[in-house]
């Protein structure tokens, strides 16, 4: 099951080593994989968190048409050129997906759109949401004990 | 191998553009004389039909309208399924006064002179006089529980309506059998019609998934300290593992949360590769259905129907259908967090003109 949110910019960086340096400069503790363009994205960008822990988030280049749903007009406010998605299933790859949308909406003047609740986060809101992930996360266990509580699982 | 039946393998390609094919070209002269026993009534007619539209002798537009066989229940089995919904109702009414029966001598056995200091008051200078008294239910200070230590004696389900239930499975002879909006609990479930394919498997997977979705929504309060982005995780967290657990038949347990790489057989992580919610497949394992669950104001948009269908490799004729689910707010502590509640799931087939 996957979530996502989009990063809505006017420029885009030129490759993952200043995508990695945007997010030093935020000093988010990850790792982006390096191992791909950036310019071809398209998929699984892995990636290691705090502790080494492996993590990773689809990351695509879409248009901002590829964000139209039938029968809806949404309004981001300006005709965005680019527009980078970003979806992710767990807990660790919800971090690490909202510290690297942050980070590239910092450093390309852009913003973090959340559909979820519908709302456009400025870079720094983003970042503040990112870290509020980092600092209170949901494990593995959480989610067990979850399970159990509402009968899942015994 | 020798082609026994060309026509009859160029049929099945045309019927099932997705297949791999593993079928033997003479496959059909292994069908034990008495398969009928085993299949749904009504099947062949069905097979009579998908043969006509891939021969091009019907309207692909004809099978869809086309009514679905009755599932044959008998006067007996309706009685039957009547004595046990009686029976649920009688359990239930014994549960319902048990448990309100226990809570009456538990809260006698902590507050034996009727005083509980945790109750909520209004807050001091409230107007109308009522500062510092104890504030009812429904209240601003109502007794609204926030946390997941308040979940119900018994499960969700018992809010729904059985009647509602029990008539869907008995009306499954109609083309239409789901009811367009079903109360569950406060929300509103609704399974549009553009979500109903008019094929049983497809249908009768989607109707469970929107109930074993609308449970889950039920039990997972939103609570005070997360974030809209943590409850969606947890909710998404919940369901793939609820709908593991549930074995619906055609849904296996690598069939949520699957991943489709580059390669054949990607491992969770590949480099490029995707993952989808839920996909439903047919007995010889092609994708027949894929569903998609979205919280809060998320939705389906242009380029994940694209991506979808371009990874699974499924064509148009393959349903995507979006599960959606929007929230409202339920309550409000004095404290000041918002307890949201699901309000509305609505389950539809996305369109897919852009």
């Amino acid at each position: 099951m996957s979530d996502e949110i989009y990063v809505l910019s006017d420029r885009q960086l030129g490759s993952i080593a200043e995508w990695q340096a945007a997010i030093n400069r935020e000093r988010f503790d990850l790792e982006l994989s390096t191992d791909r363009e950036f310019s071809t994205l398209s998929g699984f960008l892995g990636g290691r968190a705090a502790g080494g822990q492996v993590t990773g988030f689809e990351c695509d280049h879409w248009t901002l048409s590829d964000l139209a749903v039938p029968g809806e007009t949404v309004d981001f406010g300006h005709p965005w050129k680019f527009v980078l998605a970003f979806r992710f299933g767990r807990f660790s790859e919800l971090e690490a997906a909202w510290m690297a949308a942050s980070a590239y909406a910092a450093a390309t003047d852009g913003i973090v759109f959340d559909p979820s609740e519908d709302k456009l986060n400025t870079p720094s809101e983003a970042a503040k949401i990112a870290r509020g992930l980092v600092a209170s996360p949901v494990t593995e266990a959480d989610i067990l004990e979850l399970a159990k509580k509402i009968g899942l699982v015994r | 191998m020798t082609e026994i039946d060309a026509d009859w393998r160029a049929e099945m390609r045309a019927m099932r553009a997705n297949a791999r094919l593993w079928l033997r070209p003479d496959a059909h002269l292994w069908i034990r004389h008495d398969a009928d026993r085993f299949m749904h009534p009504g099947w062949r007619e069905k097979e009579a039909r998908l043969h006509a539209v891939a021969r091009g002798e019907a309207p692909k537009a004809a099978l869809a309208s086309e009514p679905i066989p009755a599932r044959g229940f008998s006067e007996g089995e309706r009685r039957l399924l009547r004595a046990m919904l009686d029976d649920y109702r009688a359990i239930a009414a014994d549960l319902k006064a048990m448990r309100e029966e226990l809570e009456e001598i538990e809260a006698k056995a902590r507050h034996p002179n009727g005083y509980d200091p945790e109750q909520p008051r209004w807050p001091a200078g409230t107007p109308g006089s009522v500062g510092g008294q104890w504030s009812g239910e429904g209240g601003a200070g109502g007794n609204e529980q926030s946390t997941g230590d308040a979940l119900p004696l018994l499960p969700a389900i018992q809010s729904v309506d059985m009647n509602t239930l029990v008539e869907t499975v008995l009306s499954d002879a109609s083309p239409d059998p789901v009811s367009p909006w079903t109360q569950y609990a406060d929300a509103q479930i609704r399974i549009d019609a553009s979500a109903l394919t008019g094929i049983e498997t497809i249908d009768s997977t989607t109707r469970g998934l929107t109930q074993k979705l609308a449970s889950v929504l039920d039990k997972v309060d939103y609570l005070p300290e997360w974030t809209p982005q943590k409850y969606g995780i947890v909710v998404h967290a919940m369901f793939a593992l609820s709908v593991r657990l549930a074995q619906f038949p055609g849904i296996g347990v690598w069939d949520v949360e699957t991943t489709f790489g580059l390669d054949d057989d990607a491992p969770y992580g590949a480099k490029g590769s995707i993952r989808t919610d839920v996909v439903l497949r047919n007995e010889v394992g092609d994708i027949i259905a894929i569903y998609d669950v979205k919280t809060g104001g998320a939705r389906l948009r242009a380029g994940r129907v694209r991506e979808l269908r371009a990874r699974t490799g499924v064509g148009p004729n393959v349903p995507i259908i979006e599960m959606q689910a929007k929230f409202g707010i339920h309550g409000k502590m004095i404290s000041g967090p918002l307890i949201a509640k699901l309000t509305r799931l609505s389950v539809q087939r996305t369109r897919e003109d852009w």
